[in-house]
């Protein structure tokens, strides 16, 4: 068990591309990190950098007290579960298992106990002398786990290893994977591009985009309180509503040609004139009858049942705001749309980033023009 | 019913629910109907089936035939062939040049085939597989060129390269001398002329098979500490053994009945380098005896039959 300290870390691939820019990030010891963004931000670079299988063009690594960065992959004491897998068809599943401790030239006996419990604990006892090929998707992905699980890494790397698995099987496999988690204690570093797995199974998170990471933190301070627009937009099944919004001289805000009041949180924090966006999950909004004061009006366009609730659009003049309801409206009739102050999110349109209440800090000062 | 190797490839695919049977799929395959009647399906394979008939079976059966007569090239022999029984048999059995052709083959396949073309091209797959794109497909083009040129081209080069006087190779060694490599080592310039012929066509064969092993399987290798060596034997060698069987069955048989050698040394000298397609070559038209020569070609037939049944063995042994 270790902590992973990650420094300055660039990666920049022949031809141009740089995958990982001057990253800094500290995982602590016992942490299930997520690192959570779309296709191509870096996130799987990032970690077969910690694996050793890609050399950075720049920054340093640590594992533990071990300063890993030019350390070869075998020696950093790490495991990692693959996309596909990656089983060895002409084993059987106990060999699989075994196999970094053949490596490691543990005896057979020592191998095949420790093969053993490890599959025991991933409910693979029965299976142990079938082939790969003989197992279900969702079996082999636990063999992959057992691997790791009985190589007793220090830390354990995840490179999306539930989105070959389907609908079902991936809810309850992201359930044993928190739960063994919790039960080692072991690091781990998790990659994928489903914000909903990120939240689920991370104790903390990081939302990277073009090799940056833009915010780092809990999962709930994560979902709630994105600090710019991209990981407002990112994170939540059902997006996030983001309005082009101005402030008026009046302290209102004028949303969709409508103006409704600057929520509570910003009052006396915005000169008048300025662009913002209006950000507020469906989560949070309610419905009213039309022309209620300080909410939008608008035309109820489609209900969408989500299950328990319905996801409702609303069409305010040119812009579309969506709302979770337990009481649909028919389409076509008025309505009206109000979002609880508290959880409203406004940033700035211009550096797209989340208006703070809290005088800025030395390092965080903003321009407010 | 699949393979294990097919079966083994799920990852990237559609995933297989849980706990579902994995050769469902296959059976129902197996249970389609058929699109053509026996008739029109019989009528389409004909013309393919009489070409085939016309031109490897009849010709096989003929050359069986042959064996069993004295006919000659020319003569009264070559008018009326007499069917004289196994006589060319037992006749070649206690030819001392046909033991010397069948040894002299043996290593050449041997050393040309097996441990040149394959380990080499091998070993150059392996060597090249984290190449850069440019680099490596300067090299692949230089060895498919040996491949692709004519043997007759290709011949006349060898020759020009290992010539005891004006020779390429003398002049590029760093001391002097006038080794006439044909002369002096005959068949091991033989095997080295083969060896550069044929590895390019291993190395790309052995290049696609490395190259359908999932990166993450080698990168998990790696990261339980094992060495090249390691991730060789222990990943890379069981998964493209059938690759790796197939292409030795291949290269032993065309070596085993290539004549390119003849273009080189013509057999000799003193019959050092006179492999079998030789040898029938020179008793069935230098000397006109084409029924010994029918002979000594239905019992290459047979050596290559048995080649293949052991090959055939050998991947059936792996597939059970």
């Amino acid at each position: 068990m270790a902590e992973v300290r990650i420094e300055g870390l660039t990666k920049r691939f022949p031809g141009g591309v740089q995958a990982v820019d001057d990253l800094d990030l500290d995982i602590e010891d016992g942490e299930f990190f997520s690192l959570l963004g779309p296709s191509g931000c870096g996130k799987t670079t990032l970690l077969r950098s910690i694996a050793g299988l890609e050399t950075p063009t720049a920054g340093r690594i640590s594992i533990g007290e071990q300063d890993v960065t030019r350390i070869p992959p075998g020696e950093r004491d790490v495991a990692m579960v693959f996309q596909d897998y990656a089983l060895y068809p002409h084993m059987e599943v106990v060999d699989n298992i075994a196999y970094p401790l053949k490596v490691r030239k543990h005896s057979k006996s020592d191998r095949h106990r420790r093969a053993g419990e490890a599959a025991e604990s991933l409910s693979l006892g029965e299976l142990l002398n079938r082939r790969p090929a003989a197992l279900s998707g969702g079996q082999q992905q636990r063999v992959a786990v057992a691997r790791a699980v009985a190589h007793e890494p220090s830390v354990f790397l995840f490179d999306e290893p539930l989105s070959n698995l389907d609908a079902r099987l991936r809810l309850e496999a992201r359930t044993f994977l928190k739960r063994l988690q919790g039960d080692l204690g072991v690091s781990t570093v998790y990659v994928t591009h489903d914000q909903s797995e990120a939240l689920a199974l991370s104790d903390r998170m990081a939302v990277m985009k073009d090799g940056r990471i833009r915010q780092i933190g809990a999962p709930e301070e994560v979902f709630s309180r994105p600090t710019d627009l991209f990981v407002a937009s990112f994170i939540g099944s059902v997006p996030m509503n983001l309005l082009a919004s101005t402030t008026t001289a009046d302290g209102g805000l004028e949303l969709a040609g409508q103006r409704v009041p600057v929520p509570g949180p910003y009052e006396g924090m915005l000169e008048p004139n300025r662009s913002v966006t209006f950000g507020a999950r469906p989560e949070h909004g309610s419905l009213t009858p039309p022309d209620t004061p300080g909410a939008m009006t608008g035309l109820a366009v489609v209900a969408e049942l989500l299950g328990t609730e319905h996801l409702v659009t609303v069409e305010c003049g040119d812009v579309m705001v969506r709302v979770v309801t337990s009481d649909p409206p028919t389409p076509g009739e008025p309505v009206g749309v109000r979002f609880e102050e508290a959880w409203v999110l406004l940033f700035d349109t211009e550096d797209e980033q989340l208006i703070r209440r809290e005088p800025a800090a030395a390092g965080d000062v903003r321009s407010t023009g | 019913m699949r393979t294990t190797d097919q079966a083994g490839d799920v990852e990237g695919g559609e995933p297989v629910p849980d706990d579902a049977e994995p050769s469902d799929e296959a059976q129902d395959r197996a249970g389609g109907a058929t699109i053509l009647g026996r008739i029109t399906a019989s009528g389409f394979i004909a013309p393919a089936a009489g070409l085939i008939g016309i031109f490897l079976i009849f010709p096989a059966l003929w050359t069986l035939y042959l064996g069993l007569t004295d006919v000659r090239l020319t003569g009264a022999a070559a008018a009326d062939p007499q069917f004289v029984g196994l006589d060319n048999y037992t006749a070649a059995l206690q030819d001392s040049l046909f033991w010397n052709a069948l040894v002299v083959t043996l290593i050449f396949v041997l050393g040309s085939a097996i441990v040149g073309q394959t380990v080499l091209g091998f070993t150059l797959a392996w060597v090249l597989r984290g190449w850069r794109s440019r680099t490596r497909q300067v090299i692949e083009v230089l060895v498919i060129l040996a491949w692709i040129m004519p043997g007759s081209v290709v011949a006349f080069l060898w020759i020009a390269f290992l010539d005891g006087r004006d020779g390429t190779l003398n002049a590029m060694l760093p001391f002097v001398t006038d080794t006439e490599w044909l002369l002096e080592n005959p068949l091991t310039s033989i095997i080295v002329f083969n060896t550069w012929r044929g590895t390019a066509f291993a190395m790309l064969l052995f290049g696609a098979a490395i190259n359908s092993i999932p990166p993450s399987h080698l990168e998990t290798a790696r990261l339980a500490g094992a060495s090249g060596w390691q991730q060789l034997r222990d990943v890379v060698l069981p998964r493209i053994r059938g690759h790796l069987l197939t292409a030795l069955l291949l290269l032993s048989m065309w070596t085993f009945n290539l004549f390119t050698p003849y273009l080189l040394t013509q057999g000799g000298p003193n019959f050092e380098t006179e492999i079998l397609p030789i040898y029938v070559f020179r008793e069935a038209f230098n000397f006109g005896r084409l029924g010994y020569g029918a002979a000594i070609s239905a019992i290459m037939l047979l050596i290559n039959l048995l080649i293949a049944l052991f090959y055939i063995h050998v991947l059936r042994e792996r597939n059970s």
